[in-house]
Parts: structure tokens; C-alpha cells; sequence
């Protein structure tokens, strides 16, 4: 399978997706951006065609409103007919929680993280099982592998965002449309600014990379940087009782 | 500056501490900064400079990291309009694949544009090329009432000359257009030849100005007499053969990093002496004649992350000076006799002579004559003490010293050396202000 040379990408404004998208810039693809601020899209566009993009169109949307994904994707499916890579990389990261629980910050977290990506899934498979082909690479987290007290809703979101690949996968597995679940860890980003950094921290730029390359490979999981496949696996065998008490 | 939460000068001294630091991520959000809050801001590049020019104890500092996009490129005429975050490094990284070069580079790539400029920065090509202001052909300025000026050569002339050099004081630089070179191979051919003193130098360089775009000259300033200004002249020109394939695949070189400070008891007069010994017969043994990387010519000191920590937990203290071209020859004895007898050694010391080209800002440092720069560990007050008695002669003899990479400048100096800097005044934003500048301006 080749690297799509039609990309629609959701949250490209944030340094991760940015990052990615440079590589398909300077290979001279088309690329459509999707993210909440006009005026930052519209400086994207700019640094994007100036590193050689063939194309570069965007559009607003919000991934809180169902209604403006809806019309972001029928946009994007409009004017992007031979769209054949989508690359989703929005996502919210509630601030630190304490140990009473807020409904509201949930149902965000929620919506931002997995619901939103849900619905663009559902606009967009129909499109690749037309086109015959797709690739889809969709930025979860190492966080949906175990839930941990200070954000336990952005765990449970990326949770359901993960496994909801992974059912998607199955569903699709006769098409010939490749579905990635990207898995970073510490990325240094304006999202994760406020946490105290170590040496676990990856820069924007070799994630970026990193999701580049995947989108050329076979493996439809992956880690970035894949050293967190094996703190991960590490994380996951840790019996629960133990677990609780661990103070990650 | 890859931690976001470490706000210190590239020297490490001095240390100070800011009240906040802003991380706009774009032109909106650093205008909103700047208007809803009332302290002084100073704005900040990749903290590449090594004094007090890009701190604001106690203040505010405002980033450009992630102002960081390219705007537009003309293949034709070779002009990159970009927002103020971007590095050299990012620059040569898109656009050396392309062929095209930044015509003015200092010693490390990782330093960005609005810094560049802000510092009005030169390379070892200034006697062929002048500062970095000659490759801006403009600019876009934000003041803190939220107006944007645009600004160059023609346009709103007098704020583009204040702020070339302007040391981030006249507002915040938002996006600038560099004018970048055409280059057929990314690599250089150098000759580096071993000089015994200091007049072996001036008859190198005098000769090597004329037929060699980059020049420069590494000293050991810890021998005197007869031996005093030995070291190794490096002179060197773009390779003219078609490199096309090279052009694309150079970009990557491999580095390390210095993981922990190192201990000062390393850092001695001795230890300083013995590093200029072997250096120099390291260097004496190469072939004298090699087509290198760009990289390991421009940057040799970035393939080293955290270079500084090799000074010590206290950091080390950068001093730069030029001496105009008629007085060079005398003043250089002294100051070179005065290093020499203080027993404060400098590892790094680099002498270059600048050409004629006149430097635009009304802060910017170079002018025409022989500049040299030396690094000392900070020892404390000796230190101090010899930066002192090395700025009266630089005064005595009509030269002046570097902000970019100063800590000690005294204000009674600093105005003398810059006479513009009334001038200057008129220029800066209200909201303004750095460590650099309450203390060039204590008198």
C-alpha cells in the first residue's frame, strides 16, 4: 500500500499533527485541514504549500458540535473526491482531576475524544469502500491502556477511542482499507505544557515523524516512540490489587 | 531549549527568575498577552544568547516557539517570508534540499529569526556579506497596544533600523522575509593553517578577506610573549561543484549531549591550558585542505546538546568586543597580554576581522576592524574583575562590546559604546523591558 497523497486531516493545528503533515507537505501531496481556529488553519495552509504541498484547503470545525462535523466532512468529501488518507489527531486533555468526579468534564472529554471520531468514521468509511481504498490513522493514547486517579476520563476515552479501532478493524477486515491506532506517550505539545516533564518526553517533531513512517508500514498498532510498547506491556501485567496502590 | 520550563540564558548566568513565561500560538493570542497584562515583557527566541538580553527577572518573557511557520517562499528571487520562531536549522532543513542556504548563519543553527535579527547577529562571512539585517528584507512588528508595523528599508524606515538590533525592546517581531542564497553543494572546502602568534594573523587574514567568503581564526590565550595569539586560521568557500544528491541527503548529522553539569574542579587555568595544547595539535594534524559539511564548519558545536553544562553549575561568561581597524594592532597586545597575566583561561577564542560593510541597526554591534570573543568559566569575582579592566581598553581604543553576549557591561560603558542609543530610546515599547536593558540603563 502506498502513502496517501489525498489527506484529510482533523485537529491539524496541534504541533503533533503539524508535525506529520510537513513530511506529507514536502512530498508534495494534497491536503485538506480540519481545526477549530480559521486564522491558525489559514497560517498552516500558508507554512504547508510553502514546504511544497500540491494543495492545501481547509475548513473550521468543532468537535463538541455534532453539527459542525457533519458539515465539515460533507465539505471535505465534496471537495475532496479522491480522498484516500484521514488522519485524526484532535484530542482533550481535562485538567488534573481530584477525587470528586465532574459529569460535564466527562461528557467533553468524551465527546472531544471518541464521539467526535466516531462520527467522522462513520461519514468517511463509505467514502474509502467506494474508493476501494483508505488509510485511517487515528492518534489515541497509552493512556486508554490502564486508568489511572489524576485522568481517569481521558483514560476511559481513549479506551473506547482504541478499542472502537479495533472493532472497526474487524469490520473492515475484507476491504482494502487500513485502519492505524496511533499510541503516543509523553509528547512535548502545548496540551501536555502544565505536567512536570522527565525523560520519557518525546519532542513534536519525532512524533510527527514517527506517525509519518507508520502511515507507509503494515503495523496497524503502534507505539510512539515505540519504547512505550514495553512500558506498556509492563503497565498492563501489573496485577490490580497492586495497581491501586502505585501512585503514577 | 528543548525544556519549555527552563528560562535561562545560554551562559547560565546570571541566574534570575522570571514571573511567568507565555507560549502564544499565534499572533492573536500573543497580542491578547500583551494588552491584558501589565508587568514588563521581553520576548524569546530559542534563549540561544549568553548574557542578560533575552532574561526579565521577575517579569514576563513571551515566547515565539511555536510561532514557528513559514508564510510564503519565491523561488525566483529566493525571499522566505516566515513567522519569528523559525531556526536557522528549521530553514536549512526545508530549504538546503531546495538549494537554497541562508547567505548569513552565526555559530549555531538552533537560534531563530526573531533573535537573529533582535541581536543583529553576523557570521564569518561579515567582511563579504555584513550583518544578518542584510539578508531581512522586512519586517512586522507587534506593539503591546496591539498595532501591527510593517516595516522596511523604504517603509517605516526609522522602526526598521530600531529594531534591527534592537535587542527585542521595540515590540514583538511577528513574521520577517530573509533573503536566502543559491548553492549547488552543501559542502565547504576548508584550509585551516596554524598560526605561531598573533602577527601570523594579521598577515593570514588580510590575505584570506580577499579570496575566501568565511574566515575565522581559533587562539590560545594562555601562552605570552612570542607565543601569544598561536593557534589555527580556518578560511574556507562554498564547493561550485553540482552536488544535487548531496544537497538532499546532508541533512542529518549525528550529535550527543552533555547529560549533567561537570564538576568545577575541572575548570582550572591548567585544565584550559592543556585543552588549547591538545586542541591545537589536533588540529595541527589534519590535512589542511578538506571538503566538509556544512555542518561541521558552521556548527561544529551543535552536534553537542548542552554544551554549557561542560562550564559547570555557575555557567560561564561570553565576552565579545570589537576594535575599529586603526587602533586593532595595539589593542590587541594589550587585551591579549591583560587575558594572559589574569590567569582566567578561555577555552573557546575566536578572532575574525569584519569588513567594511556598515551595520544598519542603531544598537547593532559590528563595525569595521578585528572582533575577537572569549568564553571563561565563571570563576566569580576574578572574572568580573578582568571583564572590568578589558572594557576600559575596548573604550580607550574606540571599540565596543557585544549584548548579545554580555553580563557585565557597566551602564556608563554601554552608552558610551553606542552613542545611537538615545536615539534608540525613542523606539521602545512601554511594555517592554529586560535584565539587559535596567541595567544599561542604571546610571
Amino acid at each position: 500500500m502506498n502513502i496517501p497523497n489525498h489527506l484529510a486531516v482533523f485537529g491539524a493545528t496541534s504541533e503533533i499533527a503539524w508535525e506529520t503533515c510537513k513530511h506529507f507537505a514536502e512530498q508534495g501531496a494534497h491536503l485538506y485541514l480540519c481545526a477549530r481556529k480559521e486564522d491558525d488553519l489559514q497560517r498552516l495552509a500558508d507554512d504547508l504549500l510553502t514546504r511544497g504541498a500540491r494543495s492545501v484547503a481547509f475548513c473550521p470545525f468543532d468537535a463538541t458540535e455534532e453539527k459542525s462535523i457533519d458539515l465539515a466532512c460533507s465539505k471535505i468529501l465534496n471537495e475532496f473526491p479522491r480522498c484516500d488518507g484521514l488522519y485524526i489527531a484532535h484530542g482533550f486533555l481535562p485538567p488534573n482531576e481530584d477525587n470528586a468526579i465532574d459529569l460535564n468534564i466527562y461528557r467533553t472529554t468524551m465527546q472531544i475524544n471518541y464521539f467526535s471520531v466516531v462520527q467522522i468514521l462513520e461519514k468517511f468509511i463509505p467514502h474509502f469502500i467506494k474508493l476501494k481504498y483508505g488509510k485511517i490513522a487515528v492518534i489515541s493514547s497509552v493512556a486508554g491502556e490502564r486508568g489511572k486517579k489524576r485522568n481517569a476520563a481521558y483514560s476511559a476515552a481513549k479506551a473506547a477511542l482504541t478499542t472502537f479501532l479495533s472493532g472497526l478493524r474487524q469490520k473492515t477486515k475484507n476491504t482494502n482499507i487500513q485502519v492505524i491506532t496511533l499510541k503516543p506517550g509523553t509528547v512535548i505539545t502545548p496540551m501536555t505544557a502544565n505536567l512536570p516533564q522527565n525523560f520519557l518526553f518525546t519532542r513534536a517533531e519525532k512524533a510527527g515523524r514517527l506517525i509519518y513512517d507508520s502511515f507507509k508500514k503494515k503495523n496497524e498498532n503502534v507505539y510512539i516512540p515505540g519504547f512505550w510498547r514495553y512500558i506498556m506491556l509492563i503497565t498492563r501485567i501489573i496485577p490490580e490489587k497492586i495497581f491501586k496502590h502505585l501512585n503514577l | 531549549m528543548q525544556d519549555a520550563t527552563n528560562y535561562e540564558s545560554w551562559g547560565r548566568f546570571p541566574k534570575v527568575t522570571h514571573n511567568r513565561c507565555f507560549f502564544p500560538r499565534n499572533p492573536d493570542e500573543t497580542s491578547h498577552f500583551l494588552q491584558s497584562n501589565n508587568a514588563s515583557f521581553l520576548p524569546r527566541g530559542a534563549g540561544r544568547s549568553y548574557g542578560d538580553v533575552c532574561l526579565n527577572a521577575g517579569a514576563y518573557l513571551i515566547s515565539s516557539q511555536h510561532q514557528n511557520k513559514f508564510k510564503s517562499f519565491d523561488n525566483e528571487s529566493g525571499i522566505l517570508r516566515c513567522e519569528s520562531g523559525v531556526t536557522i536549522s528549521d530553514i536549512i532543513q526545508s530549504f538546503l534540499p531546495l538549494g537554497w542556504f541562508p547567505p548569513i548563519v552565526p555559530g549555531t543553527k538552533f537560534v531563530t529569526i526573531g533573535g537573529a535579527i533582535a541581536n543583529d547577529i553576523h557570521g564569518k562571512n561579515h567582511h563579504r556579506y555584513g550583518n544578518f539585517s542584510r539578508c531581512v528584507e522586512k519586517l512586522a512588528l507587534l506593539r503591546s497596544d496591539g498595532e501591527i508595523t510593517v516595516c522596511d528599508r523604504n517603509q517605516n524606515s526609522d522602526v526598521f533600523y530600531a529594531t534591527i538590533g534592537g535587542l527585542g525592546l521595540t515590540g514583538f517581531i511577528l513574521w520577517a522575509e530573509i533573503k536566502l542564497r543559491k548553492l549547488v553543494s552543501p559542502r565547504i572546502v576548508s584550509e585551516s593553517i596554524v598560526m605561531h602568534n598573533i602577527d601570523d594573523f594579521w598577515q593570514i587574514s588580510q590575505d584570506a578577506n580577499e579570496n575566501y567568503e568565511y574566515t575565522v581564526a581559533w587562539i590560545d590565550t594562555t601562552r605570552r610573549t612570542k607565543n601569544m595569539g598561536r593557534g589555527i586560521f580556518y578560511r574556507g568557500n562554498h564547493e561550485e561543484v553540482k552536488k544535487d544528491a548531496l544537497l538532499k541527503t546532508s541533512l542529518h548529522h549525528r550529535s550527543v549531549s552533555v547529560p549533567f553539569n561537570m564538576p568545577e574542579i575541572l575548570l582550572n587555568f591548567r585544565s584550559i591550558q592543556l585543552f588549547n595544547e591538545f586542541f591545537l595539535l589536533k588540529e595541527s594534524h589534519h590535512e589542511s585542505r578538506r571538503t566538509i559539511n556544512y555542518n561541521s564548519f558552521f556548527f561544529p558545536l551543535d552536534s553537542v546538546h548542552h554544551w554549557n553544562r561542560m562550564y559547570g553549575k555557575r555557567g560561564l561568561i561570553q565576552w565579545q568586543c570589537v576594535i575599529p581597524h586603526s587602533n586593532q594592532h595595539k589593542a590587541l597586545n594589550q587585551i591579549l597580554n591583560t587575558i594572559c597575566n589574569s590567569k582566567v583561561g578561555s577555552f573557546l577564542t575566536v578572532l575574525k576581522e569584519f569588513g567594511e560593510i556598515k551595520s544598519e541597526g542603531l544598537l547593532s554591534f559590528p563595525m569595521q576592524g578585528t572582533t575577537l570573543a572569549l568564553d571563561f568559566p565563571n570563576t566569580g569575582r576574578t572574572v568580573q574583575q578582568l571583564c572590568t579592566q578589558l572594557h576600559e581598553l575596548v573604550l580607550r581604543f574606540g571599540g565596543r562590546i557585544y549584548p548579545a553576549k554580555d553580563a557585565l557591561m557597566s551602564a556608563e560603558h554601554f552608552q558610551q559604546f553606542y552613542p545611537n542609543f538615545s536615539k534608540f530610546k525613542e523606539f521602545i515599547d512601554p511594555k517592554f523591558s529586560s535584565s539587559f536593558y535596567r541595567r544599561i540603563t542604571q546610571l
